[in-house]
């Protein structure tokens, strides 16, 4: 409920999550367990994000293209113009979150199924701006040596590093979706996902929190790709693709729609999935796919949905 | 060569990829306008279609025309059963729908990697030879491609004009109430209506086969064209589909010609966005609320 | 007399049918209006062109002496005129309070940031928005089941907490959709007090469109007719009830009582 968690409930987990988290990357066995922990936390923002646009009820099929536009533009600042990456990655942040504006506003008269292909044709579109526009992307092989994120000469290039920056963002994109969930805006949206027609009539802007919504959750997946360049040091077409977008669907779907926590856990099941699966080389796909339709099939509330349904069939007996 | 003969040979590719994109097209439109169902799968099965004539008609080497029923009968009772376990218990929710047919997707591309490798496999062409048109000279294989897939959408137009299982999908496509009203079993409609859509990707992925090669990711390309010339026609829209389909064909072969590929394919994408400006709906849909 | 609402000439036209042709018509302040006729008539049409989620083929309408054709909807809330829907329209995965709250949304005086940092002065105005939500409840007969979801709850109540949440906004005019269809005749004639109630209470005009002559015929001060897109008759309930043409439109789809 709206102002059970309130301020003083949300630093004392914080601080809690913080203490836990700074013994993480000293705790894992190795440098591949740490960069899998960056992976899922990078995925936790991108999920979030996507949640943050599905709580109006619109589904981006081209979330990833979002984060790619974010990866390409500062790793381009950094390497062109000298930009340093930590303002980088903040005017990627901005410069996405603006083109979703000027998208939204074009589309946002389209609802449901035509949002959802003009979403994707966007990825598409990216795609094939990244193939193509080589004096800019340098084509189908990608930007390398992207330079790391420093401040004051100190560098989050190395991978522990990486974990505390990675963490923090993270953090702060949760509290943010957290408050967003309580606050005006939140009512507002979740007021035009459950009833958009009764949304209008209580004096809501539907049309506009919608755009603001998507604004919202392309700038954080702005933000999202470029930190993901800037720690990998390389991005390519291929780097966010159509794939991706599937995947923080799948993430948000396995983990619970209702819920932005539900985001949170789907990232953090998926994305090490792959590297559980590497043993069945090709199965590891398949597996994916499955998931999604049996999640959809058998528990259609996500894995946050699980308590409820228990507690439901223990009172039922 | 000089633009004079460059113009022919333009048209008719754009003809032929024009008659498989409209294929594609009018069985995506035939789901989303019967069932409200994006099927992200789509391309997976003009994917199944080009493999099941890789493996009769260039290893079995079976007739051609029995190549063709037997993808269609391979499919149909495919897309029959995904309708039955995945997309049925969904129906009510459009985005879960969607997106258990992207799961489907997954599955069924990254199967076809597991058992057939990703390498392309080249497929021999149905009939050879040149025809000669006045002045100009076409492959008569592109020929053969353009009359089949013309078959078949007219064979589909007359079972949806004429059958009674036709008549009662473009009732429900019209208005699913009023069908049921009119005794419309809408519940044995919707596997049909699905195991038909795919099955005329997979027809396009037969007929293509010759003209690309098979590969597991060769439904990729066809989906994507399906979608952009639905929104273009109209969702739900088989005239539509049609229609967009030999206009974004034309559009790709002249442009691929004169322009580049590549600016062929942004081309496309910016006329699609630009038409969902002027026309949400699209050239001949309907208004949706 | 001074309008609140004013609907000058209005018509509207889906291909060649004329589902509104040149109707005329004014709300004053403090009146409940009913809009009748048979079904078809053009009623709903009417209210969705006033409502702005469609827009007349040509007319005028002002509302609080401001031209209101071309608005967004929810401007038009904001201005005052708010709407209810004909099937039960809550938001079934809330809670009743805060289905209210929804409704008041406008006039809350909870700041964005203040609300996403979950400030001392956000907590305080959603108390106080708690607090004024509750007694609409009050006044509707549902606050005992505020804490329930709104879509559990039984269909009279849900289309109660309807009329709570057009009512949230405070508005000077509230248009109310067919707010006593599927109920039995006990629960309209109860529907029919709360709106009288709610008049009297919130100061606000009505304007009602509704099925049941009773209770039209019992709450309202003024009836307008609409029979094919036009305005047939308009006058007090009796004169109405006298009217042959109104009688004409109605003769074999319903009785007038």
């Amino acid at each position: 409920m709206i102002g059970k968690t309130g301020l003083t409930v949300r630093l004392g987990l914080v601080i809690a999550a913080s203490v836990v988290a700074a013994f993480v990357p000293g705790l894992l066995p190795n440098l591949f367990y740490v960069h899998i922990a960056n992976l899922t936390l990078l995925s936790g923002i991108f999920a979030l994000s996507l949640w943050i646009i599905y709580s109006v009820g619109q589904l981006s099929f081209g979330h990833a293209a979002f984060a790619g536009v974010g990866a390409y533009m500062s790793a381009l600042l950094s390497m062109r113009l000298g930009v340093p990456p930590a303002i980088g990655v903040i005017i990627a942040c901005l410069a996405t979150a603006g083109m979703a504006v000027l998208l939204g506003a074009v589309i946002l008269r389209l609802r449901g199924v035509y949002f959802v292909l003009v979403t994707f044709l966007f990825g598409q579109m990216f795609t094939l701006l990244a193939l193509n526009w080589s004096d800019l992307t340098n084509g189908a092989n990608g930007l390398i040596s992207i330079p790391a994120i420093t401040v004051g000469g100190f560098s989050f290039g190395p991978r522990p590093v990486f974990f505390y920056l990675a963490f923090a963002v993270f953090l702060a994109v949760l509290l943010f979706a957290w408050g967003l969930k309580r606050s005006t805006f939140g009512r507002a949206f979740d007021s035009i996902h459950q009833n958009i027609d009764l949304a209008e009539s209580c004096g809501i802007d539907t049309a506009r929190y919608q755009v603001i919504a998507f604004a919202i959750g392309s700038g954080i997946a702005g933000l999202g790709g470029a930190l993901t360049a800037h720690y990998i040091r390389f991005v390519s077409p291929d780097t966010f693709t159509f794939h991706n977008s599937v995947a923080f669907i799948t993430m948000l779907v396995v983990g619970g729609r209702s819920l932005f926590w539900g985001a949170v856990i789907g990232a953090a099941v998926i994305t090490p999935l792959p590297e559980l699966l590497r043993d069945f080389e090709g199965l590891q796909h398949i597996i994916y796919g499955a998931i999604l339709i049996l999640v959809l099939r058998t528990l259609p509330g996500g894995l946050i949905s699980i308590p409820s349904v228990l507690r439901r069939k223990g009172g039922g007996r | 060569m000089d633009i004079l003969a460059l113009l022919p040979q333009a048209g008719l590719n754009g003809l032929v990829i024009g008659a498989m994109y409209a294929l594609m097209a009018i069985g995506f439109s035939l789901v989303f306008g019967t069932m409200r169902i994006v099927n992200f799968a789509h391309g997976e099965f003009y994917m199944i279609g080009s493999f099941v004539a890789f493996f009769t008609y260039a290893q079995w080497e079976v007739p051609f025309a029995l190549t063709i029923l037997i993808a269609i009968a391979v499919v149909g009772v495919a897309g029959a059963a995904i309708e039955w376990v995945v997309v049925r218990p969904l129906r009510t929710d459009e985005l879960s729908s969607m997106i258990a047919t992207l799961g489907v997707s997954v599955v069924l591309q990254n199967g076809a990697l597991m058992f057939f490798g990703a390498s392309p496999r080249p497929m021999p062409d149905v009939v050879s030879g040149l025809v000669h048109l006045g002045p100009a000279i076409f492959s008569a294989s592109r020929i053969f491609v353009i009359v089949a897939a013309t078959v078949v959408i007219g064979a589909f137009w007359l079972f949806m004009q004429k059958s009674r299982t036709g008549r009662a999908m473009r009732a429900v496509a019209q208005d699913q109430e009023a069908a049921l009203l009119q005794g419309v079993d809408v519940e044995r409609i919707f596997p049909f209506a699905f195991a038909i859509g795919v099955v005329l990707a997979a027809v396009a992925g037969v007929l293509m086969a010759p003209v690309f090669s098979v590969s597991p990711f060769v439904g990729a390309t066809p989906m994507l064209k399906a979608f952009i010339v639905v929104i273009l026609g109209g969702l739900g829209s088989i005239p539509g589909a049609v229609l967009g389909g030999l206009l974004i064909g034309m559009i790709e072969s002249f442009g691929a010609t004169f322009l580049g590929g590549v600016t062929a394919d942004m081309l496309q994408l910016g006329v699609v966005i630009a038409i969902l400006l002027v026309r949400p709906a699209g050239l001949m849909g309907r208004k949706e609320a | 007399m001074t309008a609140l609402l004013d609907v000058h000439r209005i018509s509207k036209r889906f291909g060649g049918l004329m589902a509104l042709n040149e109707v005329t018509f004014k709300v004053g302040t403090d009146e409940v209006i009913g809009l009748i006729g048979p079904n078809g008539a053009g009623k709903t049409t009417c209210f969705n062109v006033v409502s702005g989620n469609t827009s007349p083929t040509s007319g005028r309408i002002s509302f609080d002496g401001q031209n209101i054709v071309g608005l967004k909807p929810s401007r038009i809330v904001r201005m005052g005129l708010s709407r209810t829907y004909q099937a039960t329209s809550v938001f079934p995965d809330s809670t009743v309070l805060e289905n209210v709250m929804r409704g008041a949304f406008t006039r809350s005086e909870d700041s964005l940031f203040g609300s996403i940092i979950g400030s001392p002065a956000s907590g305080t105005a959603r108390n106080k928005e708690r607090a004024a939500c509750m007694e609409i409840l009050e006044q509707v007969g549902i606050a005992h089941v505020h804490d329930h979801l709104a879509g559990s709850l039984p269909y009279g109540y849900q289309r109660r907490l309807g009329v709570a949440i057009a009512f949230a906004s405070r508005p000077k005019l509230i248009m109310m959709d067919e707010p006593a269809a599927g109920l039995n005749p006990e629960e309209s004639q109860a529907m029919g007090a709360l709106i009288r109630a709610m008049h009297e209470s919130e100061r606000a005009s009505v304007l009602i469109v509704e099925h049941d002559m009773r209770l039209v015929m019992d709450i309202c001060h003024r009836i307008i007719v609409l029979d094919h897109g036009e305005l047939i008759a308009a006058g007090s309930p009796d004169e109405i009830r006298n009217n042959p043409k109104v009688i004409e439109a109605y003769l074999g789809t319903e009785l007038v009582t």
